[in-house]
């Protein structure tokens, strides 16, 4: 097991490393730089925007600028924002905690999708399996922007229960604030697990260990909870090593839609006006967030199942 | 942050007394909070004087409610968007000028002080003209700073510019107005541009007014509460709420549920709800400086730089029906490089090219190229291809582009239209000059051709895209610059938008109208001749009930 954890460990080491060197040049040759936008204004000459570019580190070859980066990178430092001009893990680090907020609350809420998931399957083709295809199916189908939205519509402007922006003060009104939008980030989740979970629990009910287990005289609950439940769960460990990316690196179209102030939105903030330092401060947070999910997803599926430690 | 950045300047003579507003020696109101929902981010700093990346309109707002302001009080003049003229504001009146008309004195009212009480002297304006005009302060308006030879404060009450050059009376007041006082006790041996080791960048503790913050989350929403000792009188309303970024569907949800009770640039898509809505107040009005629309042309290539080509196409664009499909027929058709409502220097005898595709297609046939099968057939025999390129952020403009196309099809012509982001979009015009058609925006700035406009249209420009370059155009715009009588100024500038026209270089479409949406719960806003409401001065008699 633990050559499995460290060859891993290390293919995800070159892994992130190519991906970050990658990611900063598609940044850098992305046409229009910082200064770009600046143009447009009258009283910014042609001097002016040579000078900002100097500023900004621009004007050296990008090979030279990369190795700036990297080394910089390496100690944690990704340079001052050039519209913020404070450093970028500063930005970053404030718009942390509301994403991480907002990613947990839409985690708990897209975990609902493991029992859904579980009652459907093991009440097929019944009252309880229906209502739940259809919440799947609707959530599946209807665009996040819309769902908010209308919930906002819905739920904000008519009756006023829970209102947008980052909430302040008691947990009761943090939760009056999150609710919504962490239901529908969460919802995307939900969908997955419940689809996932409730063909892995069909798939495993016609298995025939749990044939034998209720062949011993176990009673349904005994054999749902005890064999097909641990079985079936086994892939949902995949899927929750994907969602640490986004739990950490925010929705952009959530966060815009109910003006949360978390990484997503300054995500394309940073993308719109090529700040580059916040920018790749940004993606190297979540390839990081990506690489090490999917790390201990397989790790965690290493653990459970012994035959993946030796693919 | 003076008048002059955003306000410029107009030639009627003399200014009128101090226009105190009528809520000025009002005493604190019991009423509600005004609560703007805003479509973009706050300001990323709270400088007063920023450099050319902080210099937005969101810094242009919370800069009128802590640093008096871009037209309001915040400076030794203001610039009055109804009069379109300056009048005195931390002067205790106009200033005295020299026979020679360059230099400017200055005396500064007796009731001057900054948030912490502390007196509000010449000294703090000293202080930042020798920070604004260090180059290495990066201020965004070092070039017009340039234009001073000096600038001395004799004693606390006097500040006395001098100018190198004489200039015509409303540019020559826009230039020594652009200094905004500093509380150079606070600034004094701090970091000007470091916001990591000076945090008055980013929450400054002392400010001129009407408003001081209360609360500033960049990312969230920001909060103001009124100074009493603010010298034109304390505001009206008890707090002003800013929330940030709010998606234009949920600004607006935000307006009818009463969170928020104003939007300032309601987009298009709400406009007929929020006029049909009776809890609110819709007001609409096209701006002397108004944003408009604009086709430029490359004039580098060869098809283009043909000037018969360049009024066919103009010759095939209905203003009127664009207006509609873009913008909702929110705004006015321009016909020259000055908006129709800035009565001051446009000139309405210009060539107009009103809708006419016949004239169109006659036009092409005479600068050669014939109509085959519906195609316009180059000189290379192929048919003639236009790549139109404009923003992808800017809806109007993405509907102008589909508009083009199927208009130039009627030509023969096959237009490419390619959206690109922002930035992209700047770099390929201004930075590559890789287009045919630009779909531009400009206005909203000074009303002054020389302050703004100017840019694009004389040889080698900073916002020259199309190539343009006139040897009589760039003589007239200097003469322009330095003629001290307005009337033969007027004349030039007749002149000028005369010649550009007959050009054509660019083919101007419409000027936009502003909108802004209110609750009824809020009271006394009226509108002026400026693209948006006076955020700094009305707020001083602006009421909202509870």
């Amino acid at each position: 097991m633990t050559s499995f954890v460290v060859r891993r460990a290390a293919q995800s080491v070159v892994l992130f490393f190519i991906v970050i060197s990658g990611v900063f040049c598609l940044v850098h040759l992305t046409p229009g730089g910082p200064e770009a936008a600046l143009a447009q204004n009258p009283r910014v000459g042609v001097d002016e925007l040579q000078q900002l570019r100097q500023r900004f580190g621009l004007n050296d070859a990008l090979p030279v600028q990369y190795v700036k980066w990297v080394t910089n990178a390496a100690h944690l430092d990704f340079g001052q924002s050039y519209f913020y001009q404070r450093p970028a893990t500063q930005v970053v680090g404030e718009r942390l905690m509301p994403t991480l907020q907002l990613g947990l609350m839409a985690y708990v809420i897209a975990l609902l999708g493991v029992p859904l998931g579980a009652v459907a399957a093991l009440h097929r083709g019944r009252m309880a399996d229906t209502l739940v295809q259809l919440i799947v199916t609707v959530g599946a189908a209807v665009p996040t922007w819309w769902l908010g939205l209308s919930s906002i519509v819905a739920l904000n402007s008519l009756t006023g229960w829970f209102p947008n922006g980052q909430g302040q003060g008691n947990a009761v009104e943090w939760l009056k604030y999150i609710i919504l939008p962490a239901s529908v980030l969460g919802l995307g989740g939900l969908v997955s697990f419940a689809r996932l979970v409730r063909s892995g629990v069909l798939d495993t009910l016609g298995e025939d260990f749990v044939r034998t287990a209720r062949a011993k005289g176990l009673g349904p609950s005994l054999v749902a909870s005890r064999h097909v439940l641990t079985n079936a769960l086994l892939p949902v460990i995949t899927l929750l090593g994907g969602l640490l990316p986004s739990v950490l690196s925010g929705t952009l179209v959530t966060e815009y839609v109910f003006a949360w102030p978390g990484v997503g939105r300054l995500f394309y903030e940073a993308a719109t006006s090529r700040d580059y330092p916040l920018l790749l401060a940004v993606l190297t947070m979540t390839t990081f967030a990506t690489i090490l999910g999917t790390l201990m997803a397989d790790v965690g599926y290493g653990l459970v199942d012994p035959r993946v430690r030796y693919a | 942050m003076s008048a002059a950045s955003a306000a410029g300047a107009s030639t009627t003579a003399g200014g009128k007394p101090n226009a105190t507003p009528a809520a000025a020696n009002a005493t604190p109101s019991a009423g509600g909070a005004l609560i703007e929902a805003a479509l973009g981010n706050l300001s990323k700093t709270l400088h007063p004087y920023p450099d050319s990346a902080s210099y937005t309109q969101p810094w242009i707002d919370a800069a009128a409610l802590i640093w008096g302001g871009a037209d309001g009080g915040g400076a030794l003049l203001a610039f009055d968007w109804d009069t379109l003229d300056y009048r005195p504001a931390m002067a205790a009146q106009m200033p005295r000028v020299s026979s020679d008309g360059k230099t400017f004195t200055f005396t500064l009212r007796g009731d001057l002080t900054w948030s912490d009480g502390s007196p509000l002297t010449a000294d703090d304006f000293q202080f930042a003209y020798e920070q604004g005009d260090r180059e290495d302060n990066r201020y965004v308006q070092l070039d017009l700073l340039q234009d001073i030879a000096t600038y001395r404060t004799p004693d606390r009450q006097t500040v006395e510019v001098a100018l190198k050059d004489a200039r015509p009376r409303e540019v020559a007041l826009g230039i020594v107005n652009i200094i905004s006082p500093v509380p150079k006790n606070v600034w004094s041996g701090r970091a000007w541009n470091d916001a990591a080791s000076n945090p008055e960048i980013l929450h400054p503790s002392v400010v001129l007014g009407p408003f001081r913050i209360q609360d500033f989350l960049i990312a969230e929403h920001a909060t103001f509460v009124p100074l009493d000792r603010y010298y034109l009188g304390r505001p009206t309303v008890p707090l002003v709420e800013i929330l940030a970024n709010q998606q234009p569907t949920v600004a607006y949800e935000s307006l009818k549920s009463g969170r928020a009770n104003w939007v300032h640039a309601l987009p298009p898509a709400q406009y007929e709800e929020a006029k049909a809505n009776p809890e609110l107040s819709v007001k609409e009005w096209t701006a002397a400086n108004a944003p408009y629309r604009s086709l430029e042309f490359n004039l580098a290539r060869p098809f283009l730089s043909d000037k018969r080509v360049r009024q066919a196409l103009a010759y095939a664009v209905n203003r009127a029906d664009l207006l509609d499909v873009a913008d909702q027929g929110l705004g006015v058709p321009q016909y020259s490089f000055v908006q129709p409502t800035n009565q001051r220097w446009v000139n309405n005898g210009v060539d107009r090219y009103d809708f006419d595709l016949a004239r169109a297609g006659q036009l092409m046939q005479e600068a050669g190229y014939r109509l085959q099968n519906d195609q316009l057939l180059g000189k290379d025999g192929q048919q003639v291809r236009l790549q139109v390129v404009y923003p992808t952020s800017s809806g109007p403009r993405t509907r102008i582009a589909a508009y083009l196309q199927q208009q130039y099809r009627q030509l023969g012509i096959a237009v490419d239209a390619k959206g690109l982001d922002f930035n992209a979009y700047t770099d390929q015009v201004q930075g590559r000059h890789d287009f045919d058609i630009s779909l531009a925006a400009y206005g909203g700035g000074s009303i002054d051709p020389d302050l703004g406009v100017k840019a694009q249209l004389i040889t080698n420009g900073q916002q020259n895209v199309t190539g343009y370059s006139n040897p009589r155009v760039d003589d007239l715009f200097k003469q322009a610059a330095v003629e001290l009588d307005s009337a033969r100024r007027k004349q030039l500038y007749d002149q000028i938008q005369a010649l550009v026209n007959a050009d054509l270089p660019s083919h101007y479409l419409y000027a936009l109208n502003s909108v802004d949406a209110f609750s009824n719960k809020v009271h006394g806003v009226t509108t002026h001749r400026g693209n948006r409401l006076d955020y700094n001065n009305a707020l001083l008699a602006w009421s909202v009930d509870q």
